[in-house]
């Protein structure tokens, strides 16, 4: 209904949207999707380390649809839908690895002709790899543990708190930043060591 | 090598401007990691995949209606079946419909007991009662003879 869009547009607050969301109205799954989309692929992207995402962003997003009669509030619905959505990266990543498919890696996307000149400003991106090495980044990344890099896109990049990744990925807070804390400087010595484990092999040396 | 207190301001917990040049430079140099892992996993999705998500739900929520509808029609007819063969037509007309013994209380017991079996109205009663009077008399009449 139109007016339930305009109202919802001023202002509307989340509670309402999720009635919306249960009684099945489009305009809510519209919004959802413009909404969370974005993240969930994103999420998908970090976690997995391939681009074709859309398959987890749908099945991500049927869930939601199925799921979204239970969900009873405990917790801030962003939080409930990354929940869903690190769970269904985990099918997916157990998925292939029982198919044993060959994972098209960050490095392969680039020589594959995917590169940073694919995304739409690439003046950020020069200046953001201004004095490093692209392909060491790119190496490290995928050297980094799936869970490793999910901590990071959930935290440095997406900017959710250590409260929220607590109950997304069901640990500790304490545990949540203990582990960040360990792939922040993980991925540092990756990308300094050109993706080599740099820091496992000093560690094996003394 | 990786300095801890890094932690504090990636977190927020602090200043970035009063720490001290190590860890600013390893700061700035983080971010920029982080900058670059941020465009390539940026996910823009395209609109025929919005499209084939909101086809999905039309389907799901016809779907859920016609499981709802069956199920209601389906809890509908096994009502009436287990109803049905429970009673019979009998389930919806009362149990004591017995004829034959509602005609042997009418000749050979008293008429109030009938009362008792079946319910039935007062008009309905009174004409039962001249109908009894009426076999009662016939069979006095055939006694005799």
């Amino acid at each position: 209904m139109w007016w339930r869009r305009v109202k919802t547009k001023e202002g509307e607050d989340e509670k309402s949207f999720i009635e919306a969301l249960k009684r099945g109205e489009e305009w809510a799954y519209e919004k959802l999707y413009d909404e969370y989309a974005p993240k969930i692929g994103g999420i998908a992207k970090s976690y997995l380390g391939y681009d074709d995402v859309d398959d987890v962003v749908q099945e991500v997003m049927m869930r939601i649809f199925k799921g979204i009669r239970n969900f009873r509030g405990d917790s801030k619905l962003s939080t409930w839908i990354h929940r869903i959505a690190v769970n269904v990266c985990k099918d997916a990543l157990n998925k292939k690895k029982k198919k044993k498919e060959v994972f098209t890696s960050f490095v392969d996307d680039e020589e594959e002709g995917y590169s940073y000149l694919a995304f739409e400003d690439s003046s950020l991106v020069e200046e953001a790899v201004e004095e490093m090495n692209y392909s060491s980044i790119m190496k490290a990344l995928e050297k980094l543990s799936p869970e490793n890099r999910l901590l990071i896109k959930l935290r440095d990049i997406d900017g959710i708190s250590y409260e929220d990744i607590a109950k997304v990925i069901g640990k500790p807070v304490g545990t949540v930043k203990s582990r960040l804390h360990y792939a922040r400087k993980k991925l540092k010595e990756l990308v300094e060591g050109g993706g080599r484990d740099v820091g496992r092999q000093s560690e094996q040396v003394s | 090598m990786w300095d801890d207190r890094v932690n504090k301001y990636l977190d927020d917990e602090d200043d970035i401007n009063k720490a001290d040049e190590n860890v600013k430079a390893m700061f700035i140099y983080y971010k920029r990691i982080i900058r670059v892992m941020d465009l390539r996993t940026e996910y823009k999705p395209s609109r025929s995949s919005k499209e084939q998500f909101l086809r999905k739900i039309r389907r799901a929520k016809v779907n859920r209606r016609l499981r709802n509808w069956s199920l209601a029609v389906g809890a509908v007819a096994a009502v009436l079946i287990i109803a049905l063969s429970l009673g019979g037509f009998g389930f919806f007309h009362g149990k004591n419909t017995n004829v034959s013994s509602v005609s042997s209380v009418a000749v050979n017991e008293d008429l109030s007991k009938l009362k008792d079996m079946v319910n039935i109205n007062d008009d309905v009663m009174r004409s039962f009662e001249r109908t009894a009077d009426t076999l009662q008399i016939l069979q006095i009449v055939s006694d005799g003879f």
